[in-house]
């Protein structure tokens, strides 16, 4: 199958959104801890 | 062995996956570095099932204890590790990693894609797996044995563990990174990676209760994360995040862990919701009654998981509207939740209903999970809870939810896609006695403890008052007789797997509809590598029309 170079952009952004949220939790939970 | 190897890494690329045929170690390096999703979800599952059984061998020690008061087998102390790495295995190394290993087989099989989005991701995600609960599991041979203060992991008692402390905790972060990494991978697959036509609300419902679920988990695995990091910090570099004496709060970490804690319950249950709403239908010869209705019900339970969570410690003590409100929050979920059982009968209604093994199991799900609701909604109420709080009735509650719930789910579904998975049809005979003696023998196991906890048994004990002898005797009969069925299970998936049985067809249920159902049986190695043409007749969201 050829690589689909715009779907593999979406799906890496896409991704990269979803790891920053996650990573945004954990950081939340510390400052909320912190206040 | 070299010869082997070259060719076996041309086979995995353009004609099919390496074999033993092809040499031992071929055949490993294949299962190691293999980035296929069919390959990691048969992986899953077979870590799963693994997982299950050596979770079983800890509640039968368990059981095997309370099989009389006072003390019979095993050191308190023994006991209490049991108790906590029961837990631990079972819900993170059993149910969770099962509904993954389902999800990487069925979710771009369901929606026309050849793979997850990111399969070398897909590949780390399960691999990290394995090491996390040989870290997990060795704690039992170190200083002071493994983790005894309950897998809630409440400070300040958890805090006084052994050496086993921080290697539960990393492990529980790898678990962490592992559930999210899988997460992602789901949401974006689903997201960007659908055939042409399968649109979001075309989808079948267990990709919809995969996708809300992978939304929980990146959302509350991070929490889980944070309070354990805490935990680390607080025992080994001198914060007092939970300790009074330096500003901070015991009580925190229980809302912390309970704001991951409740999603959590619906992890393990969203994607049996989706498994049992594909499996009805077949076996119905209906499509689902209220499609669109049953999403936006696994929504709204998504929704309500984050604003319940202190229905689990209501008796910390904390003020009468936040009491109320969590009450109410609580009681809400029944609504979404009677949503679906309603969807369910309704399918079933008028239905030209067949009871082939996964029908069975889907059926025990329906109605023993509601079971677990209904305690569910007793304990909901908060001046029941303080006479219910830390009994055995809560624990006869979540092993109706998790047991004939979410693990009868993941046995319904193995049984309805494992012809489709081997080529091969399970034994029937033997798929209806499974289910018939886990029917019988999950209620003789867990319906007394009802009645032990109303009584006033304490949960988490390896001792007891002599009053509460024969309830215990049944509950630990229902246990061994339960888990020794399992076997039949266990032996009908080899058959399949080895190739022994009836050859199965490629649609295999003359009610299944979707489009896992449109290729060979077995599924080719590489499905869908060009975005098929959706027959809408394959759509599972077919609105009804005879209602």
């Amino acid at each position: 199958m050829p690589e689909d170079k715009a779907l593999r952009r979406r799906n890496l952004v896409t991704a990269a959104v979803l790891v920053a949220v996650a990573l945004g939790f954990y950081v939340a939970i510390f400052i909320s801890m912190s206040g | 062995m070299s010869h082997a190897h070259e060719a076996g890494h041309d086979d995995h690329h353009h004609h099919g996956p390496v074999t033993l045929k092809d040499g031992f170690f071929p055949w490993i390096m294949r299962w190691v570095s293999t980035t296929n999703h069919k390959d990691l979800g048969t992986l899953y599952l077979i870590f799963s099932l693994t997982m299950l059984f050596i979770g079983g061998v800890m509640s039968l020690i368990i059981r095997a204890e309370l099989t009389g008061p006072g003390i019979q087998f095993v050191d308190p102390d023994f006991y209490n590790q049991m108790i906590t790495l029961h837990a631990l295995v079972m819900i993170f190394g059993g149910v969770m990693p099962g509904f993954v290993g389902l999800a990487n087989w069925m979710v771009p099989m369901m929606i026309g894609a050849s793979d997850l989005a990111l399969p070398r991701v897909n590949n780390w995600g399960f691999w990290i797996l394995p090491f996390a609960f040989a870290m997990l599991l060795s704690t039992l041979f170190v200083n002071g044995g493994g983790p005894a203060a309950g897998w809630t992991m409440y400070p300040p008692l958890v805090l006084q563990s052994g050496d086993s402390l921080p290697l539960m905790i990393f492990a529980i972060h790898m678990m962490g990174i592992s559930s999210i990494t899988g997460a992602i991978n789901v949401v974006v697959t689903i997201l960007n990676m659908r055939a042409p036509g399968m649109t979001l609300l075309k989808m079948p419902l267990f990709v919809w209760t995969w996708l809300i679920t992978a939304y929980l988990l990146i959302a509350a695995m991070p929490v889980l994360a944070g309070a354990v990091t805490m935990l680390l910090t607080d025992r080994y570099f001198g914060t007092t995040f939970f300790s009074a004496t330096g500003g901070g709060d015991p009580v925190m970490f229980q809302h912390i862990f309970w704001f991951f804690g409740h999603p959590e319950v619906y992890i393990m249950i969203l994607p049996a919701f989706g498994i049992v709403s594909t499996i009805i239908p077949t076996f119905a010869r209906k499509p689902l009654f209220g499609y669109d209705s049953m999403v936006y019900a696994t929504a709204s339970i998504a929704f309500l998981s984050f604003i319940v969570w202190a229905h689990h410690m209501f008796t910390v003590g904390m003020p009468v509207a936040g009491e109320l409100f969590f009450m109410f929050a609580t009681m809400l979920i029944a609504v979404p939740t009677g949503v679906k059982v309603f969807n369910w009968v309704a399918t079933m209604w008028r239905g030209a209903m067949t009871f082939e093994t996964p029908m069975l199991f889907a059926l025990g799900f329906v109605f023993l999970f509601s079971l677990g609701g209904f305690s569910g909604l007793m304990l909901a109420i908060t001046p029941a809870d303080f006479q219910y709080h830390d009994t055995y009735f809560v624990v006869a509650h979540f092993h109706y939810v998790l047991v004939p719930g979410a693990v009868f789910s993941i046995i319904a579904a193995i049984y309805y896609w494992i012809p489709k998975w081997t080529g091969v049809m399970y034994n029937e005979a033997l798929g209806k006695f499974h289910f018939w003696w886990s029917a019988v023998w999950i209620n003789v196991l867990f319906f007394p403890q009802h009645f032990l906890g109303l009584a006033g048994m304490p949960r988490r004990i390896p001792d007891y008052a002599t009053q509460f002898t024969e309830f215990n005797v049944i509950s630990s009969v229902g246990a061994f007789a339960f888990f020794i069925g399992q076997f039949v299970f266990i032996y009908n998936m080899i058959q399949c797997m080895r190739g022994a049985g009836q050859k199965a067809t490629d649609r295999v249920w003359e009610g299944a509809r979707g489009l896992e159902w449109t290729v060979a049986s077995p599924a080719p190695y590489h499905t869908f590598e060009t975005p098929p043409t959706i027959d809408p007749r394959e759509i599972t969201a077919v609105p009804e029309k005879h209602a």
